[in-house]
Parts: C-alpha cells; sequence; structure tokens
C-alpha cells in the first residue's frame, strides 16, 4: 500500500519528534519506557550497594537515563506491569541540583559556615519531600497494594521534635516540607529580607526513614540511594556537603553521584578527612563501560525504540525485552545481534572501501579531479603530466585512487607503480597491499576535499558508531539528521537511506556539535577557538601530498614538563567536556629519556566530518610546546602564521583546499 | 507599576531632561556610550559609577563595594531626588538594581536613557570560517540566578522560561543547555520590529536551529526598543504560570527588553531572574542611533 501524502508527513513529524528528544532532559522523571538497559547494568550495582557510586562519563552518554531508570518515578511508573518485591526494598531517590539557584547560596553578608548548614538543610528537606513522594509512588504501583495499606497508616508525630508542623500522615508532613522548601527559596532569594529559617539537620531524614521502616512491616529493610546528578556544578563547599555524605553512607541512606571527567572540585568533606576511590566509593566510568560492552548492539537497540515509539512496529525488536534485566542473556543471543545489526545496517548503509573507489572512477567530475591530482603529481616530480592515465584503471580503483599519493613519494617513479598495479592485475603479492591499507582513506578525503560534496566515507551505521565514540546523543543524532532528510516509507518498510544523504547529516551535525562547544562552561568559547585551530592543523595535515602521515587526529606534547598549572586547567576542561580523549601515547618506539609514555589527546571524532579528517585514530603529530601555546592562546596573527607555517611545510595549496576552512587564510 | 512613559529622539537634548540631582552610569565600550556619560555629565555633578561582580556577588558604587542584599546605599541616593539612569552602559542587573532602589525609595522620578547603536557587528553564523572564529573571546559565562530574583528548579516543579534573545545564538544555547528546562515549555520573544529594518534576520538566523533541535515551540515579538511591550510579553506568559510552577525570565536581547524584564521583576516577586553577566566586547557596536527615555513610575 502506497503511503498518502498526509500519512508520510505524520510519520515524519512523529520521527522528527522521538529523535528530537534525545536529550533526557526532555523526557519526564519516568523513563521506564525509554531506557534499553545495557549489558553491563547489573555489574553497576546502583540500587542495591552499600557503597557509593561514583559516575563519571562526558554529556550524552546516558549518565542522567541511567540514574532516572534507577528513581522511583520509574521502578514504579504506572507503565510497569509487573513490579518485583525486591524493587520495594531498595528505593531511587534523583536530585539534579538547580545550577543557577546553587550558584547564589554564597557570600552575599552570610557566613560561609552558616551556608554550609543552610544546603545541608535544602539537602534534608528535598530529600525528605522526595522519600515521601517514593512512599505515593509505591502506593500507586503495581503490586503496591499491600504497602498502600500500610503507608496510609504511617503517622510521623516523633518528628514533632523538629516542630510542631511535622506530625500527622505522609500527606501532612509532605506538605509542611514543601512549605519549609518555599520558605527556603524565598529566603535565598532576599537573604536580608527575609527571616533566616529554621534549619533541619540530617538526623531528620535518619528520623524520618526509622518511622517508614518501624511503621511498615513491608517496608522493614527499605532502604533509600540518593543519586545526585550533575555534581560538577556544585560550589565547593556544597561539593563538601555531599562528599560527606558519600563519606559516610550506609544502608538505609546511601549516596552516590554522576559527573563529567574531572568533574571534582574537592574530594575534602566539611571535616578534615577526603574521599577516596575503594575505601569510600567505586568508580564507574560509563563511556568504558559502553565502548567495553556491545556499544554497536546497544545503540541498534535504542535507535530501534525510537522508531518503535515513532510509531514503527515491523522491527526485530521486542520492547518489553529492552528494558528487563532479565532478559539480558537473551540479548546476547548470536541470531538476535546479527538480525538486529543487519536490520540498522540495512537503513544506514555504508560503501566499502572498493564500493568507494568505485564511486570515484564512475562519477566524472570526482574522477577528473583524481587525474588532475595525478597530472600535477607527475609534472612537479617529473616534469611532464603524461602517463597520468595509465595510472588509473577501472578493474583497480582503491590502487588507482591511491596513485596521486604514491607519485610525490620519493623513492618511487611511474614506471615502478606501473609495475606494482600490474602484479596487482594479475593477483599477484604487490605492494600497493599495504600502500592501500596505509593511504586508501587519506587520499579519498583529499579528493573530495576542494569541493562541497561530503565523502560518503562518513556515512553508515558503523561509520556513525565510531564517530559518536560512546556517546548515545552524538549516535542518535547523526541518526536523526539522516533519517530526517532522507527515510523512505514503503508500506511498513523502512527503505535504506542513501549515503549522500547520510554523509552530508553526518557533516551537519558535526558542524552543530561544533558550535555546541561554546556552550561548555565558562572555557567554553576557549575551547571553541581551540578547537577550530587544532581541527584546521589536522586538516592541513589531510591535505599533504604525499599522504606521508595520512589520518591525522590526535597529538601528543612534546616538552610536556613546561606545561603550566593553566594549560594543564584547560587541557582538563577539554577532556572533562569530551572536545578531547585523553590516552595512553601509542607506538612508543623509545623510551624518552627514561620517561613513562606521554599522554595522546585525541580530537573528538564526532567533529572529524566537519574538518573532512579521519575519524579512526591513526597518526598523532607532536606538537612543540610553544606551537600547543600558541593554538592554546595565541592571538589571530600568530595562529595564523602557524597554520600557513604549516601548510609551507607539507605543500598544502590554501587555495586548492576546503573553502569553509582556510579562506580567512588566504585573505 | 503605575505608569510607564516613553521618549524618543535623535539627539539627547531633544529629551528634555532637566537637571537631575544624581547619574549613574556604567563603563562605556562603543560610542553610544561615550556619548551618554558624556550627555549624563552634563545633567548633574554627581555622577556615579555603579558595576555588578556576578562572581562575588556584589555591586560597586562610588568605589566602595557592597553585598547585593544590601540596597540601602542606591536607596538613600535615589532619596534624594531626579536619578538618571543609562542604561546604555549599565549592565541588565545594574539596571535591575536601580529600579529596586527607586522603588524602595517610593522616589517619585527615575529616568532611564538609552541609546541605539547606529550600526552592529552583524555576526551571522555563516559557514565560511572567518578570523574572528579563530579569535580568543571573552570566557563564557555561566547563567546564574540574579539575587532578589530566585527560584528553584527542580524535577518534580514545572518551570517555564521566557528567554528575550537577540543575535548571539550561543546564549540561548547556553541557557537551555545549562537549565535543563525541556524546549516545550520554553517562549522566546524576539526583538521585532528591530532597531533597523533587517537586523532581525540576524536573530532569527543565529537562533533557528537551536529552536529546532530543542523543540522550542512557542515565539512572542516585542519592539526591540520597547521596553512595555516585553514586560506585557512577560504577563501574557505569567498569566499561564498556575499553582506551583515557575516562571524564568531570560533577559538577553535588547537593552529595553531587560528593562522591560527588570520592571516586571520589580512588580512581581515571584518570578525568577537569571543572568549570564557577558563581558562587553570593544567595538562590537558602532554609532549613536535614536535617543530613548523611559520613565517608569511605581
Amino acid at each position: 500500500m502506497v503511503p498518502t501524502s498526509e500519512a508520510i508527513i505524520m510519520t515524519s513529524n512523529k520521527l522528527s519528534a522521538a529523535f528530537t528528544q534525545n536529550r533526557t532532559e526532555e523526557l519526564s522523571l519516568d523513563v521506564w519506557n525509554d531506557f534499553v538497559a545495557p549489558q553491563f547494568l547489573p555489574d553497576l550495582d546502583l540500587l542495591s550497594a552499600t557503597k557509593p557510586r561514583i559516575v563519571v562519563g562526558g554529556r550524552g552518554c546516558g549518565k542522567t537515563m541511567l540514574l532516572r531508570y534507577y528513581s522511583f518515578e520509574s521502578q514504579f511508573s504506572k507503565r510497569r506491569q509487573n513490579v518485583p518485591p525486591e524493587a520495594f526494598k531498595d528505593i531511587g531517590l534523583y536530585w539534579r541540583i538547580d545550577t543557577q539557584f546553587a550558584k547564589v547560596m554564597y557570600s552575599r553578608g552570610v557566613a560561609d559556615t552558616e551556608w554550609i548548614i543552610a544546603f545541608e538543610h535544602f539537602l534534608v528537606v528535598y530529600l525528605a519531600i522526595e522519600m515521601l513522594r517514593a512512599l505515593d509512588a509505591i502506593s500507586q504501583a503495581n503490586g503496591g497494594d499491600q504497602y498502600r495499606r500500610q503507608i496510609d497508616k504511617l503517622t510521623f508525630n516523633s518528628l514533632n521534635a523538629y516542630g510542631p508542623l511535622y506530625v500527622g500522615c505522609a500527606a501532612a508532613l509532605k506538605e509542611a516540607l514543601q512549605k519549609d522548601l518555599k520558605a527556603f527559596e524565598l529566603w535565598v532569594s532576599n537573604v536580608k529580607k527575609v527571616q533566616e529559617p529554621i534549619f533541619l539537620p540530617k538526623a531528620f531524614l535518619d528520623n524520618l526513614i526509622e518511622v517508614i521502616r518501624s511503621g511498615c512491616d513491608e517496608l522493614r529493610e527499605l532502604s533509600f540511594h540518593v543519586f545526585v546528578d550533575e555534581f560538577e556544578n556544585l560550589l565547593p563547599y556544597q561539593q563538601e556537603v555531599v562528599n560527606t555524605r558519600i563519606k559516610h553512607s550506609q544502608k538505609p541512606l546511601v549516596f552516590s553521584i554522576a559527573m563529567k571527567r574531572r568533574g571534582f572540585t574537592t574530594q575534602k568533606t566539611v571535616g578534615e578527612e577526603s574521599i577516596t576511590e575503594i575505601n569510600d566509593y567505586r568508580l564507574v566510568d560509563l563511556e568504558d563501560e559502553l565502548l567495553e560492552s556491545d556499544f554497536d548492539l546497544f545503540a541498534a537497540e535504542i535507535l530501534l525504540l525510537n522508531l518503535w515509539k515513532a510509531g514503527f512496529k515491523n522491527l526485530p525488536i521486542h520492547v518489553e525485552s529492552l528494558r528487563d534485566i532479565s532478559c539480558l542473556n537473551e540479548r546476547k543471543d548470536k541470531d538476535y545481534r546479527s538480525n538486529i545489526l543487519t536490520f540498522v545496517k540495512t537503513i544506514f548503509p555504508s560503501l566499502s572501501e572498493l564500493d568507494l573507489a568505485e564511486s570515484i572512477l564512475k562519477e566524472p567530475s570526482l574522477r577528473n579531479a583524481l587525474r588532475k591530482k595525478i597530472e600535477r603529481a607527475l609534472k612537479e616530480r617529473f616534469g611532464t603530466s603524461e602517463g597520468a592515465d595509465e595510472l588509473i584503471d577501472d578493474d583497480l580503483p582503491k590502487e588507482s585512487i591511491i596513485c596521486p599519493a604514491l607519485v610525490y613519494r620519493r623513492g618511487l617513479n611511474p614506471r615502478m607503480i606501473k609495475e606494482e598495479l600490474q602484479r596487482s592485475k594479475l593477483g599477484q603479492p604487490s605492494k600497493f597491499d599495504n600502500w592501500v591499507h596505509n593511504n586508501f582513506i587519506g587520499c579519498v578525503l583529499q579528493i573530495y576535499e576542494p569541493y562541497q560534496k561530503v565523502c560518503p566515507f562518513y556515512a553508515g551505521f558503523s561509520t556513525f558508531i565510531q564517530l559518536a565514540k560512546g556517546n548515545l546523543r552524538h549516535l542518535l543524532e547523526l541518526c536523526s539528521k539522516s533519517i530526517g532528510s532522507g527515510l523512505e516509507i514503503s508500506g511498513d518498510e523502512l527503505r535504506p537511506i542513501s549515503v549522500e544523504i547520510q554523509a552530508k547529516a553526518a557533516r551537519q551535525a558535526s558542524a552543530a556539535f561544533l558550535q555546541e562547544v561554546r556552550s561548555f562552561g565558562t572555557h567554553g568559547n576557549r575551547l571553541h577557538a581551540f578547537v577550530l585551530r587544532l581541527g584546521s592543523l589536522f586538516a592541513l595535515s589531510q591535505g599533504r601530498n604525499g599522504q606521508i602521515q595520512p589520518e591525522v587526529n590526535h597529538f601528543s606534547i612534546t616538552g610536556k614538563s613546561q606545561l603550566t598549572e593553566e594549560h594543564n586547567k584547560f587541557l582538563g576542561e577539554a577532556v572533562k567536556w569530551t572536545v578531547l580523549f585523553e590516552d595512553q601515547e601509542t607506538k612508543v618506539s623509545r623510551v624518552r629519556d627514561g620517561k613513562q609514555a606521554n599522554l595522546e589527546y585525541v580530537l573528538n571524532p564526532i567533529y572529524a566530518p566537519y574538518f573532512n579528517i579521519s575519524y579512526r585514530k591513526r597518526r598523532r603529530i607532536e606538537l612543540p610546546i610553544e606551537e600547543f601555546q600558541c593554538l592554546f592562546e595565541g592571538d589571530y596573527t600568530s595562529v595564523s602564521e602557524l597554520l600557513k607555517k604549516y601548510s609551507k611545510k607539507w605543500k598544502v595549496d590554501l587555495e586548492e583546499s576546503n573553502p569553509t576552512l582556510f579562506t580567512h587564510l588566504i585573505d | 507599576m503605575q505608569s510607564f512613559r516613553s521618549i524618543y529622539a535623535s539627539c539627547g537634548d531633544d529629551l528634555n531632561i532637566q537637571h537631575c540631582a544624581f547619574c549613574i552610569v556604567g563603563e562605556s565600550s562603543d560610542d553610544r556610550g561615550d556619548a551618554a556619560i558624556s550627555f549624563c555629565g552634563q545633567k548633574s555633578n554627581e555622577l556615579y559609577v555603579l558595576t555588578y561582580n556576578a562572581f562575588d556577588l556584589q555591586y560597586t558604587l562610588k568605589g566602595i563595594a557592597y553585598e547585593v542584599d544590601n540596597l540601602e546605599p542606591l536607596t538613600e541616593l535615589f532619596k534624594i531626588g531626579f536619578g538618571l539612569c543609562d542604561t546604555t552602559t549599565l549592565g541588565f542587573v545594574e539596571t535591575l538594581l536601580c529600579l529596586r532602589a527607586f522603588k524602595e525609595a517610593k522616589s517619585p522620578k527615575i529616568g532611564l536613557l538609552y541609546i541605539e547603536p547606529e550600526n552592529y557587528a552583524h555576526e551571522r553564523t555563516a559557514g565560511v570560517l572567518h578570523k574572528r572564529d579563530f579569535s580568543l573571546t571573552d570566557r563564557s559565562q555561566v547563567f546564574g540566578a540574579v539575587p532578589g530574583s530566585v527560584i528553584m528548579v527542580t524535577g518534580a516543579r514545572r518551570c517555564k522560561a521566557a528567554a528575550f534573545v537577540g543575535y548571539e545564538g550561543d546564549r540561548l544555547q547556553q541557557f537551555l543547555e545549562q537549565n535543563n528546562i525541556p524546549g516545550k515549555l520554553c517562549t522566546v520573544i524576539y526583538g521585532v520590529p528591530a532597531f533597523n529594518s533587517g537586523w532581525e534576520s540576524n536573530a532569527f538566523a543565529n537562533t533557528v536551529q537551536e529552536l529546532h533541535e530543542r523543540g522550542v515551540n512557542s515565539v512572542l515579538f516585542a519592539g526591540a526598543t520597547n521596553p512595555m511591550a516585553a514586560y506585557d510579553s512577560i504577563k501574557r506568559l505569567y498569566q499561564g504560570v498556575h499553582g506551583d510552577e515557575g516562571l524564568l525570565i531570560v533577559p538577553i536581547g535588547t537593552k529595553p527588553h531587560g528593562i522591560g524584564a527588570a520592571l516586571f521583576a520589580c512588580d512581581h516577586e515571584t518570578v525568577g531572574l537569571v543572568y549570564d553577566h557577558p563581558q562587553k566586547k570593544k567595538g562590537r557596536t558602532g554609532g549613536v542611533g535614536t535617543w530613548n527615555l523611559y520613565l517608569p513610575v511605581f
């Protein structure tokens, strides 16, 4: 049945809506229907462990979704058909502290010690309300009848030691505490005009929990697990207060936090101690967990869930199983995996290297560009451009693509290249086997570079996985933009999205994420400028004619010991916001001065399509400290001098290069 | 607020401002700022510089720093007589503090001066990179609540946002990113008509992508030079806030819009204000355009 245009528009709108909500913050607090359980979920043990967890990861890796999944709003969701008895023992409370509110709880004529007590009061009141809301959710959950009867009979009169209003049933207590929160909000807004409230101590929470446990037989083993999200946004003293809760965590009240990498301003508590890994908490790096588990499958399942939410039902997933921890083993089945990945790769196909090469030779403008590159190389090296056509062979498309680079190589001449081509043609071992492996992608990107056409190298689900590098939001955005531009529906079936549309979508997403860097905290503007500078340098490297160092997209710094605190802080920010990834140096061929391998910094692959560089981690550039300093803090003149210096060194003709990136250097 | 009048002219003298008891100004970063401060200097011998430090949560008046919650020094000033506040050079929070102090002082008269730019360094986010993209611009600012107008945004409490926007799309992006308010609860208010015809297209171009990506569907328009239009836009949204819902105002559009937002916050203590306190960029605007005088009465 051919869908009507109205049906197509409605589906398109639903798809758009389903994929626009790729930020968890856009969803309600109940994410039961939106959550897909990753394979490593039981290992995290977030909801039953006594030891606090510190979950780290970049934006978009799923920290908030994970914590909201464990919160009572999701665990006791009305959409959850069967709530198992164990769910009523450990209750998750999600708390994302309002940053703009927290940041004015400071100075203003109020002593620091008073702010600490005020913040603790805020924590107590907020969490007490959440505990009572959790009781409401338990009462209304499927399977919650036996709890409701007991919760309804609870009275909190013993709390009147803290004040005459803390009496009565759960609803009355909640109302009193909500008034407290309102009063606190008013006081924080006007610390001089409004009377300071009476601050509640942490013991209030302990007593509240005790009343619940002793008043409800069914909840006598109840524990609360508080998940504090975006910890990095707290002021130092606020972090100390939460650190203190972590330090003293034990059932029935355990605190865990989620933050970006390097999110600790301090690990001190309000006392003399600090919190340390192993002793006080267990660190969970969510991106590492995602990448080490089957990220491809997990990402595909999330993608399919979004399609299901948009109304497509003919999909190889069973939605209920995705969120059910007891079904994790089923989802490890080889056939299941194969079906899922085949399905998504059909919608988001990629080109093999052979397809890529053939498509270049078939497209007249690209074939012409290839021939011109060979001609120029021959002319520059040998004084004549004759013989260029002999280096393009439709039976050897991949080999043909890399010939321009080979002509530039000292030690090679056209005769030698033709001999190797002949060997390849005859199916004999040839140096092209190695040459193609090392240079093919770099050469492909070079052919596309001067044009506004986007290279199909950036298309395909597997490619999107690499571009996203464990970031689910990036992946969904890549898919979303592709779907928005090019998804065709035929009845109930989804047709493949062309590689051209996918590649264009990748470029658009890359540009959008690059623009977003400006909003990365107080260093956002500087980080953005740094990425542009660094990306331009990598793009210049990409333009080197001989492809001596193909696919450069990361760097190390020589003379690292000269880095100042400011430099290290900036690099820390770049890592925190996953603008850069930090790795141990690879392929250290010799130990320098007896020292350990250096760190190397990889530009987030999501920016690769914008700069027309490779997303695969292949080669690095070693930046002397002065050049790093220039990229970090140099003015425009010194940066443009540096880029021009490299363009000259690498013999990159700026006028023939990507106009988007390099026009400013020519003007 | 009891009444509001606005007067505009092609030069300061045509505003017919009589002698002022005092003038409050900020720091100038362009031609119109210079012109405004010079004009204020002619209107009163008592010229005071007021600045706000968002990091320390203090304001400085006559070289002395005060906690932001201590408005007494400013209030005492407004008891003296007619004060002219130059909002061309004053930042948003400084303007708000002046209005609060004026209201507290129960002073009969305040004048808010604002000079429009004649031209603006149009920075549409274009495809081709420009050398300015490589320049190290000022530190990005993080949005923080403005003391005196603080509300708490929590998961359980619905909070709407009214964001006035100008050319800088990244400021809107920063706000939406930092404050986790779903796009469907945000309303964006553009300055239309703009200072000059056609300028609004830059604001649209620099923000439309963000609106689309965030699912922001609610858009209003208020004249870029019209504080009362801004006030009325907020009022319209405020009337749609029920029960425990909150309304957060984000005055990152034109200065007249900021004045409208400040007036509304003075009248309604339950709304929240957030601001990012950007550092002024020298040479960002050029020339001296229309002179405006706003005369609110509480």
